[in-house]
């Protein structure tokens, strides 16, 4: 029952991530409390968290154990057989993840986001969109071109093809320089359940702390009545490890995920779950004081070191952003979620590194060379469940300048080489073309003379939107490139 | 996936490389994707079928057909019917693919970026009544996807209602294929259905493009190869080299409205002009060049047109040719 229910929900999730869905996020309390917090703008989409929190305050953790794209995968890939036995770690740590919750609120509170990179629905759609996808994609490709070889497979291939390009699978590959970066991550939380089963759900996940806040006063909890015989089989069932035997069998509601498991392995079915009317036991771990003072420090010391940014003052000239995005909403607006990411069709958004500073970590950035953007597409826009890229109607996007094309005469084929070439005023999409053609009799390097024409750029009517960059035959580093506005 | 077991995995594993080692022999047994044709050997030419055969009345066929003054469908039969009508280009059972422009994958008709929808779907519905066993229309734009040009420029909605295929080109089906013509590149990644396809049809609509030059049948061949843009370091003469290469049965021009300035994207309708022509024929060469006067221009005037012809692809010069002109409109 469970399982099916995880299935359906993860299901559920890879339909969301591949249709760009802005609901998605709407979907994840923590990601949406934050921004609230940062930007003072409450989205409708809210409400759809406002949902879950109320299930939370029902039952508790189920989200985790039941919902949770990331939990299911923790779940899939739980390296139990692998795992060394009887490691039980200290139950302090579980504060960890209070810490995270509560730095994450604090530097909101200071119009920051930089920490919601620790919220797992944000990181799956980012390692999914910029490693998952991209390399499922190459394994298909691989496959469909090594089976094209057989004649008998040309047909059916190219009517798989066509009926999984482009609503599943990209039509031209999308490449996301970073995309191993994030999936290094996500190896990395996989293999922590190495150490003990569910490692990040029990110690890192913010959202899960959330959640087990909510749990703390939540309606449904487990019991243990009076007929226990301590056998501790629910104790090596729990995959959260909150039961323990030296506490009678008892559980933490705030680190139940509501698996049931307890349940199943009872033998005298002495474990259920049912109602509660007082607010759950207080333990060590949980976030009073000591955590909660950590967790504003950690949160305010990060929001200020993530101001601290040696290149501000000069900023990148390629720091591009989506359509109508400011920088001021990159750190306040933005919750990393990456659906943008998803959601451009040329794979131009890539998420940032340090262009602009870790303070907007792993925001949309446009890099022209891998993608372009798109003339009649506003597809961020529309996607961005936050308005951290605004959602544009297209006639409004078409004229949003989000940068000016430079030529580098040194490198330009007719200008540096006397080679003929015109892809950027060919390609260029507005209705009156930002790339102006001059006819030009230019000597060429072995003195041969040769009538061609050159480019130059028309700022006023340039967009920015990168075609020409993508497009320019130069090997490397394009001679025509898109820079951000202040350098003009 | 708890008893899942050592000897499981490895049973899986091998499994998986025997199947990818069968598969692996399987296409060693299939014929090679590539022929490495040498320069004097035989160019594979559509089979365009004597007069004869085709069981219609032997009279010698206009080199162009020229038809004006009417509705998208009206023109195509009409300009078609002058060269002979379909059935001298398609037989019963035929593999049959339409190359439209979709260019942009961004404007609506009217903006004349992309073919014609109607002219399109026209063109399907000739090709079935000739018996044709499947027709296709596919293109790959040069900026967004086929997706959105199918369906931003209307033509997956007309074709699909006249019977026709969208298939919207596959990755792994640009084969590295030979041009042993060609003068500048000598090999490029080519469609492989467009290669053999029983018949290929051009279609192209007429648009102005960069300050001098003009898209037509032979640029419109750009959308069934990868990596068009690097075709620009030398593009007229690669341009030529690839019309040696791919040969459609019959190239038809679509100038129901044509694009003037500010191609070959267009965003304006200030830009477009419409004269309901079609302009059809066997020769790309010679339709090409006729297409030129559409915008006041000569053949000698866009470049690849010379050099295709110097390449004996086809002829320019239009005092050679028998152009037969029809006005629907009286």
């Amino acid at each position: 029952m469970r399982s099916a229910v995880q299935i359906a929900a993860f299901f559920g999730f890879i339909a969301l991530f591949l249709n760009a869905s802005h609901v998605l996020m709407g979907l994840d309390p923590l990601a949406m409390l934050a921004n609230l917090i940062s930007s003072h703008r409450f989205e409708q989409l809210s409400l759809a968290a406002l949902i879950l929190i109320a299930l939370a305050l029902i039952f508790g953790r189920a989200w985790c154990g039941w919902l949770c794209p990331m939990g299911t995968m923790l779940e899939w890939i739980s390296f139990n057989k692998w795992r060394p036995k009887n490691v039980r770690l200290p139950d302090s740590w579980r504060s960890v993840k209070y810490v995270i919750l509560i730095a994450i609120i604090a530097a909101a509170v200071l119009s920051n986001l930089t920490l919601l990179i620790f919220d797992p629905l944000t990181i799956m759609v980012r390692t999914f969109a910029t490693a998952v996808w991209p390399a499922l994609d190459f394994i298909i490709n691989a496959s469909e071109s090594a089976l094209n070889n057989v004649p008998a497979f040309q047909e059916p291939l190219a009517r798989f093809d066509n009926a999984i390009r482009p609503s599943l699978l990209p039509t031209d590959p999308l490449y996301y320089s970073s995309g191993w970066i994030f999936a290094a991550i996500f190896a990395g939380i996989l293999l922590l359940n190495l150490v003990t089963e569910r490692f990040w759900c029990r110690y890192i996940c913010p959202l899960g702390a959330l959640y087990g806040l909510a749990g703390k006063v939540s309606l449904v909890r487990r019991r243990v009545n009076e007929s226990c015989i301590k056998c501790k089989l629910c104790e090596d069932a729990c995959p959260t490890g909150t039961i323990s035997r030296d506490k009678d069998c008892s559980s933490d509601p705030g680190e139940c995920i509501m698996c049931l498991k307890c349940m199943d392995s009872c033998p005298c079915s002495t474990s259920d779950f049912g109602p509660a009317s007082s607010p759950a036991k207080f333990n060590s771990y949980d976030p009073v004081r000591r955590q909660l003072f950590l967790g504003l420090g950690a949160g305010v010391l990060l929001a200020v070191l993530f101001k601290f940014n040696p290149f501000s003052g000069r900023r990148s000239p390629y720091l591009i952003r989506p359509p109508g995005a400011g920088e001021e909403d990159m750190t306040a607006k933005c919750i990393r979620c990456g659906q943008c990411i998803k959601a451009c069709p040329t794979g131009a958004i890539q998420p940032s590194q340090m262009e602009a500073g870790s303070e907007t970590l792993w925001t949309p950035l446009l890099v022209m060379r891998t993608g372009f953007c798109q003339y009649s597409c506003n597809a961020c826009g529309q996607t961005c469940p936050v308005a951290a890229i605004p959602g544009l109607p297209l006639s409004e996007k078409k004229v949003t300048v989000i940068g000016r094309a430079l030529i580098d005469r040194d490198r330009c084929l007719p200008w540096a080489k006397g080679t003929p070439c015109i892809v950027c005023e060919e390609m260029c999409p507005v209705p009156y073309k930002a790339v102006l053609l001059r006819n030009a009799e230019v000597t060429k390097e072995d003195g041969s003379s040769v009538t061609l024409q050159r480019p130059t750029v028309l700022a006023a009517r340039c967009i920015g939107c990168g075609l020409c960059e993508y497009k320019c035959p130069v090997e490397g580093e394009s001679a025509i490139r898109v820079r951000a506005l202040e350098y003009d | 996936m708890q008893d899942f077991s050592r000897r499981d995995f490895l049973r899986y594993a091998l499994a998986g490389v025997g199947a990818l080692l069968a598969a692996k022999f399987i296409s060693a047994c299939a014929s090679p994707q590539t022929t490495h044709v040498t320069p004097q050997d035989a160019i594979p030419v559509p089979a365009i079928p004597p007069v004869e055969e085709t069981g219609l009345p032997a009279t010698k066929y206009p080199d162009i057909a020229v038809v004006r003054g009417g509705e998208p469908e009206a023109l195509a039969r009409e300009a078609v019917d002058l060269l002979g009508g379909m059935k001298r280009f398609v037989k019963k059972g035929d593999n049959v693919i339409i190359k439209p422009n979709i260019g942009p994958a961004m404007r609506t008709y009217e903006y004349a970026a992309t073919t014609n929808p109607w002219l399109v779907a026209a063109v399907v519905k000739m090709c079935m009544e000739a018996g044709a066993g499947r027709v296709r229309v596919m293109d790959k734009p040069f900026s967004g996807t086929a997706e959105s040009g199918f369906v931003n420029s209307g033509i997956r909605e007309h074709v699909e209602k006249a019977g026709g295929e969208i298939e919207l080109m596959s990755r792994f089906k640009f084969v590295s294929t030979d041009i042993p013509q060609g003068k500048d590149i000598r090999k490029w990644d080519i469609y492989e259905d467009i290669l053999k396809a029983d018949v290929l049809i051009n279609m192209p609509i007429a648009k102005q493009h960069g300050s001098s030059r003009l898209t037509l049948g032979m640029k419109n061949l750009m959308g069934t190869i990868n990596s068009a843009q690097m075709f620009h370091m030398n593009l007229h003469q690669r341009i030529a080299d690839l019309a040696s290469r791919v040969k459609p049965s019959l190239t038809i021009v679509d100038a129901i409205r044509i694009l003037t300035a500010n191609g070959p994207t267009g965003d304006n309708l200030r830009d477009v002009k419409k004269l309901d022509t079609v302009i059809a024929g066997t020769d790309i060469v010679a339709v090409d060049s006729y297409a030129t006067s559409l915008f006041g221009l000569k053949p000698a005037d866009v470049p690849y047109i010379g050099i295709a012809e110097s390449m004996g692809l086809g002829t320019s010069e239009l005092g050679k040719l028998e152009i037969k002109e029809v006005d629907l409109a009286g």
